[in-house]
């Protein structure tokens, strides 16, 4: 769905603000993939990342009014959706902190292979870490988070956060290697 | 093979993540907006917490008229009951309740020949005619009170003194009683109805003995209105009313009186000389042995006979007299003020701000339910659906400050609202008349603002907020006592339970209200039509 142009979404900010149903469902048709790919990434499955999802937009509709004009709506957006995964995260996955970091080897992959595969696969490959890894790395990789504050976030420490972004690199690399050109033709085919 | 670097291996799924497009899912957005409705309240039980008020008037209105119009039917069933005990009371055809006379149950006709004779003689006053229209005959009174009082002056002077007369009032005795016989279910029939006026009877068994041993009589015979009349019988109960207690009394007496010329004026007297003259005449009767009418029966039954007006009859018959006609209720007494009323109302719905610019008018419908808490003070409360149109300077207007709003330069703004509001005031009669009355009203209200739409005009014509920002549309719901109303008005009773009023009123703000925030004024005249059951 093309973004709409700035006076329309301010026409649909402020049906959200009066809790227009109708604005609401635009506003969430129009963000939809933006927000998801966001989820999909911080999420084990469709199914949870759905859950932050609406969770996230719930918060959008409620704290409206605290929404800065001044700055891009896609930013605010993404930083509540980030923040709804986080506290998913901390009310029900189990941390898996590593101070101590094993340098691993380094892992060769094949360069057809990676071309062939989809966004949707490589987003698939970061859902099946560990959460503690998957978010560390879509904290630090994606979104830019320094390890101060993905430490502050998570609550470890900066060299935990440091260890689960190398143990994460390892462990994609090590998937990404395993997907070989055989069993991709085999897929395509 | 290669070696992914970090930063190859950041790149590649950092682009993965900025171009994935995930397939929109409806159901995604089904989820959120059930979450969204019941946080919004939008849920039945939300629905329920929002509009009880509402719908608890709406289930109480038809079920308080269907209570009250109930209520009022059984109330007018027994008022009914007892206009026609009182009709049958006035008929001037009333029998005392109660047979004292231990032998006066018999109700029998009597016979004619010497029996006849004797009681003719004896009892020429002794035509009683009972209210439970039993007809009581004596051997020539009946004759004599149902014909012309002539011939029953005539009749009686001849029995009084001369034997062998006897012998026409046996004859006459017993055609009578071949009439009675005859007419005897007709007298049953009339019986049932009068018993049941009168509250007590025990005329049924005399009628039957009456009828058993009476001898018709010619006038019985007579076809007044095609129908065989049962003489003696009063002209309530269809017969023809000829008996006269007084006429009989004066004839047994010697007297010439006749039964018509007692007319109205003796109504009232014939009681007495029947009341006089019926334990003589009872007591001859007995003693005669045969059976009688029910003039024993009639023992201590104090009857009210009006003349009867009959066909043929040289002198003038006073009809009986019309029972009075129930009094009309011009007003209702205190035990039958209504307590409830509903009324449907219309209005133009004038609203401004401030009192000028008076945009077009809008239209209010009203929906009222009024309870009288104490006389002449009424409980008002309902629902009024209105749509008002107004206009204003933007000073007039606090619209609310978005930080992604810069301030607009407005100059003016129309509004139109769609508003449901629930008043609840108190209403006071302030003069009564038989059908009209004057009243005054006042109270509070609470404006639900359901649909608002406003319009912007801007200072400068060619200012760019202008495109962006035209108005606003939108709701912004309840404003619990927003306003105070006060109103006057004329009510004009039409029927006995519909009524006309119209009524200005004014409703002065207490709040600001809608996405505005405005000191909305709404003036009106209320023409309603109201309905009030009548109960007790």
């Amino acid at each position: 769905m093309p973004e709409y142009n700035s006076a329309v979404l301010q026409e649909l900010l402020d049906g959200c603000l009066q809790k227009n149903r109708r604005s609401q469902e635009l506003l969430y048709k129009q963000f939809y993939g933006y927000a998801m790919s966001i989820c999909l990434r911080y999420t084990r499955s469709r199914e949870e990342a759905k859950e932050i999802l609406n969770d996230g937009f719930l918060k959008v509709f409620t704290k409206l009014e605290s929404f800065d004009a001044s700055r891009p709506f896609k930013t605010w957006l993404s930083r509540i959706m980030i923040n709804t995964a986080l506290d998913h995260y901390r009310q029900e996955v189990r941390r898996d902190v590593f101070d101590d970091v094993e340098v691993a080897e380094q892992v060769s992959v094949d360069e057809t292979v990676i071309s062939k595969l989809s966004h949707e696969e490589l987003i698939g490959l970061i859902q099946r870490l560990t959460p503690a890894y998957r978010l560390v790395f879509s904290l630090s990789v994606i979104d830019g988070y320094t390890h101060e504050e993905i430490a502050e976030q998570l609550n470890i420490s900066v060299g935990a956060s440091k260890s689960n972004l190398s143990r994460a690199r390892e462990k994609l690399r090590d998937m990404l290697s395993k997907i070989n050109i055989d069993d991709y033709d085999r897929v395509a085919r | 093979m290669i070696e992914l670097p970090d930063d190859e291996l950041d790149k590649l799924f950092r682009k993965s993540s900025e171009e994935l497009d995930p397939t929109y899912e409806p159901d995604d957005w089904n989820d959120l907006r059930k979450r969204l409705d019941q946080q919004d309240g939008k849920t039945p039980a939300g629905w329920w917490r929002k509009w009880w008020p509402a719908g608890l008037l709406a289930l109480l209105i038809p079920i308080g008229m269907v209570v009250y119009s109930w209520e009022g039917e059984n109330g007018g069933k027994g008022e009914g009951w007892k206009e026609k005990a009182g009709i049958v009371g006035e008929s001037g055809v009333v029998g005392n309740e109660g047979t004292e006379d231990g032998g006066s149950e018999s109700g029998v006709v009597e016979d004619g020949g010497v029996k006849a004779a004797e009681n003719a003689g004896v009892e020429g006053k002794s035509g009683v005619v009972r209210e439970s229209g039993v007809a009581k005959e004596s051997g020539h009174s009946s004759e004599g009170s149902g014909k012309s009082g002539g011939e029953a002056v005539k009749t009686a002077a001849i029995v009084d003194k001369e034997k062998p007369t006897v012998d026409n009032a046996n004859e006459l005795g017993a055609k009578r009683n071949k009439v009675a016989v005859s007419s005897k279910k007709d007298i049953d029939s009339k019986l049932k109805t009068s018993e049941k006026d009168a509250g007590k009877s025990s005329s049924k068994s005399e009628l039957a003995a009456a009828g058993n041993g009476r001898k018709p009589l010619p006038r019985s015979q007579s076809k007044a209105g095609g129908v065989f009349l049962e003489p003696n019988r009063s002209k309530v109960e269809g017969g023809d009313g000829a008996l006269s207690f007084k006429n009989n009394a004066k004839a047994a007496g010697g007297e010439t009186s006749l039964p018509q010329s007692a007319g109205r004026q003796d109504v009232n007297a014939a009681p007495k000389a029947s009341t006089e003259m019926q334990p003589e005449s009872f007591t001859k009767a007995d003693e005669s042995g045969r059976a009688l009418i029910s003039a024993p029966a009639l023992d201590s039954k104090a009857l009210k006979w009006n003349v009867l007006q009959l066909p043929g009859v040289s002198e003038p018959v006073y009809e009986l007299a019309e029972p009075p006609a129930p009094p009309k209720q011009s007003s209702l007494s205190g035990d039958d003020r209504p307590l409830m009323a509903v009324r449907f109302g219309y209005s133009p719905d004038l609203s401004t701000v401030g009192l000028k610019d008076f945009s077009k008018p809008g239209t209010s419908v009203s929906l009222l339910v009024e309870y009288s808490f104490l006389p002449r003070f009424y409980l008002q409360s309902g629902a009024v659906w209105s749509r008002k149109d107004y206009s204003a300077s933007a000073e007039a207007y606090q619209l609310p400050k978005h930080k992604y709003y810069p301030p607009l330069a407005l100059s003016g703004i129309d509004g139109v609202c769609k508003v449901l509001e629930i008043p609840l005031n108190v209403r006071y009669d302030i003069a009564l008349g038989e059908r009209s009355r004057w009243f005054a009203t006042g109270g509070f209200s609470s404006y639900h603002m359901n649909a608002e739409k406003y319009k912007y005009y801007y200072i400068d014509p060619n200012d760019p907020s202008a495109e962006k920002w035209p108005g606003w549309n939108g709701k912004t719901g309840w404003y619990w006592l927003s306003h105070a109303n006060v109103s006057a008005g004329y009510e004009y009773r039409i029927s006995r339970k519909l009524s006309l009023l119209a009524e200005p009123s004014i409703r002065m703000p207490l709040k600001r209200v809608g996405y505005g925030k405005v000191n909305l004024i709404t003036t009106g005249l209320w023409l309603s039509v109201r309905y009030t059951p009548v109960f007790k």
